[in-house]
């Protein structure tokens, strides 16, 4: 199993939307380098006839039907937001970063 | 008599019969809280003025000769990762610091419709990621029986709060333990029904192939009535199932003629020395009891069930987690001059140093390059675990063994995360396979520290290792917590 660098790390945060803070980083790189090292433990099975699970296994996968309903509590919902404006949700611009 | 030990079971015989009211049990479970709550810190939130408004009700109702349900006039805390639609919900995170959901978990509905009181929001591990309470945003909670030592978790304030009496009643959930393991430390029951039995629609989403909502009580019977009102289909979870109700019910010799597996050659060196004395008696109460003891093997749930549950679990939830991004809910980074910084910095201030490692590792899990050879291996070894536990299942009708490899232990004693990973190696596989499982107080050890010990059935036998577990823990059950508080 490969062991993560500082970079990588930072580059598993940005595709997880999370900034890592400098202070962050050293613990972060090596609790993931243990836990990485501890997965590789898998690696002595030898699981080349093995199906993957799937949630099928535990049951059958049941969709209710789609019907329209109306809520209730629409402004209970909206009022949650950190930045309602009226009907809308305000946001920052969107693009351009790099 | 101190009302807030009464079991709900007396509670609700003592209000219908008008020999106290409600309001008077919800008094004494308040005073009981602010006495003890400075030692414990079981609480995120205590909704006493919505209790107390809400006892009125149900006196009158009482009053008027009316039967409310099951649970009419019972104090019930409830894990702050189950939305409840009058209390904040913020899952012991700061990002979810001040929201309060705009509608009730179908649990709360449902013991708010069976007549129970919601006292409060019991602590936790934020999001439920923990097995501790260490990790709640908000400070941990303290053991009952020794202050000094963790509740366990994630549900530690939920298992703390009953067993201090705070409530004959608590729920939280359970992801790989989460209810079992604090179970064990506090003393008392606490089970993980069937995935599928219990609804999990308004449980804030851990890791959704193994989240399962259950029930925390000091006597056997409490659980009984609180499982019969939270089981049950929902249509509003895909994955709770449309089957009859289990009936739960206690009969005089549970363990005649079953077999129960054991793991004594697997759990051996594991275990601490007084939970291993603790596993050879009940095994022997067990064969006394009409039971036929089997030696089963699950050679790769106990070798290799954690590597592969911290593997799915944090893949689930990096992807369960990515709503919280400071848009619609919860809290929001105030400057950010674009909607990926507002992204990254709230989601970096509001999350925690676990739920961050937990976030990271499930995206490189998942990331292109490497899922084949963790979340896919995962997956693989999930299924073997799955047939390991089937044919186990083939042989015997529960396996015991006990809930955790040791008792409470100290608040800080454990030095890093895999580490803390390391305690849940008994109660993960049970997850990992979907089958119920249910912690019950076996004894204590000589620092008066409470042992656990659980029983694991086939899917859907959830009402008969309850009967089981009533039996084997009715030596120990009912006692209130006074050890450690100051």
């Amino acid at each position: 199993m490969p062991r993560l660098s500082a970079e990588e790390v930072i580059k598993v945060g940005k595709l997880a939307r999370l900034d890592i803070a400098p202070e962050e980083l050293d613990s972060l790189a090596t609790h993931f380098n243990d836990i990485l090292a501890y997965f590789s433990k898998l690696e002595e099975l030898d699981l080349s006839a093995v199906d993957p699970f799937t949630m099928e296994d535990t049951q059958p996968i049941r969709l209710r039907d789609d019907e329209v309903a109306a809520y209730d509590n629409r402004d209970g919902i909206l009022d949650q937001s950190p930045s309602r404006d009226g009907d809308f949700i305000r946001v920052p611009k969107i693009g351009g970063d790099k | 008599m101190e009302l807030s030990s009464l079991t709900a079971v007396e509670i609700v015989q003592g209000i219908q019969s008008r020999v106290f009211t409600c309001k008077d049990v919800v008094k004494a479970c308040l005073k009981t809280i602010y006495e003890k709550e400075s030692s414990l810190h079981a609480m995120l939130f205590v909704a006493d003025e919505g209790a107390l408004k809400r006892a009125d009700e149900i006196d009158a109702a009482a009053q008027a000769g009316q039967d409310l349900g099951p649970l009419m006039g019972v104090p019930v805390i409830v894990k702050d990762n189950i939305c409840t639609k009058d209390m904040p919900t913020t899952c012991a995170s700061r990002i979810l610091e001040n929201w309060t959901p705009p509608y009730d978990a179908t649990v709360v509905k449902s013991l708010l419709n069976a007549g129970a009181v919601i006292l409060g929001k019991a602590n936790c591990d934020e999001f439920a990621m923990g097995g501790s309470t260490e990790n709640s945003a908000f400070g941990p909670t303290m053991n009952p029986w020794d202050v000094s030592r963790v509740p366990g978790g994630s549900s530690g304030g939920s298992a703390a709060a009953v067993a201090a009496g705070y409530a004959p009643i608590s729920l939280g959930s359970d992801t790989g333990g989460s209810i079992r393991q604090p179970a064990s430390f506090c003393g008392i029951y606490g089970m993980k029904p069937t995935y599928g039995q219990v609804s999990r629609y308004g449980l804030v989403a851990f890791a959704s192939s193994l989240d399962q909502i259950g029930p925390f009580a000091r006597t056997a019977e409490d659980m009984k009535l609180a499982l019969s009102v939270i089981c049950g289909f929902d249509c509003h979870d895909s994955t709770s199932e449309k089957r009859p109700a289990p009936q739960f019910t206690f009969n005089d010799a549970p363990l005649a003629g079953k077999k129960i597996g054991i793991l004594s050659r697997l759990v051996a060196g594991k275990l601490s020395a007084d939970l291993q004395s603790c596993m050879d008696v009940q095994i022997e109460k067990c064969r006394q009891n009409g039971a036929e003891i089997v030696e089963v093997a699950l050679p790769k749930a106990l070798e290799y069930g954690l590597a592969c549950y911290y593997i799915l679990a944090p893949a689930e939830a990096s992807s369960n987690l990515a709503r919280y991004d400071g848009v619609r809910y919860g809290m929001a980074y105030k400057d950010a001059h674009s909607l990926l910084e507002l992204y990254v910095k709230t989601r970096a201030a509001g999350f925690g140093p676990e739920v961050k490692r937990r976030i990271l590792t499930g995206t490189y899990v998942l990331s292109s390059g490497f899922y084949d050879a963790y979340y896919l291996t995962a997956q693989k070894v999930r299924k073997v675990i799955k047939q390991e536990f089937a044919s186990a299942f083939e042989q015997v009708d529960a396996i015991l063994l006990p809930t955790s490899p040791t008792p409470a232990f100290k608040i800080g004693a454990m030095s890093s995360p895999l580490e803390m990973y390391m305690a849940d190696v008994f109660t993960i596989p049970i997850n990992l396979a979907g089958l119920p499982g249910i912690s019950y107080n076996a004894g204590f050890n000589d620092e008066g520290l409470p042992l656990g010990m659980q029983l694991i059935g086939p899917r859907w036998s959830d009402a008969e290792i309850l009967d089981m577990a009533a039996y084997l823990g009715k030596e120990t059950e009912g006692r209130i917590a006074e050890g450690g508080i100051r």
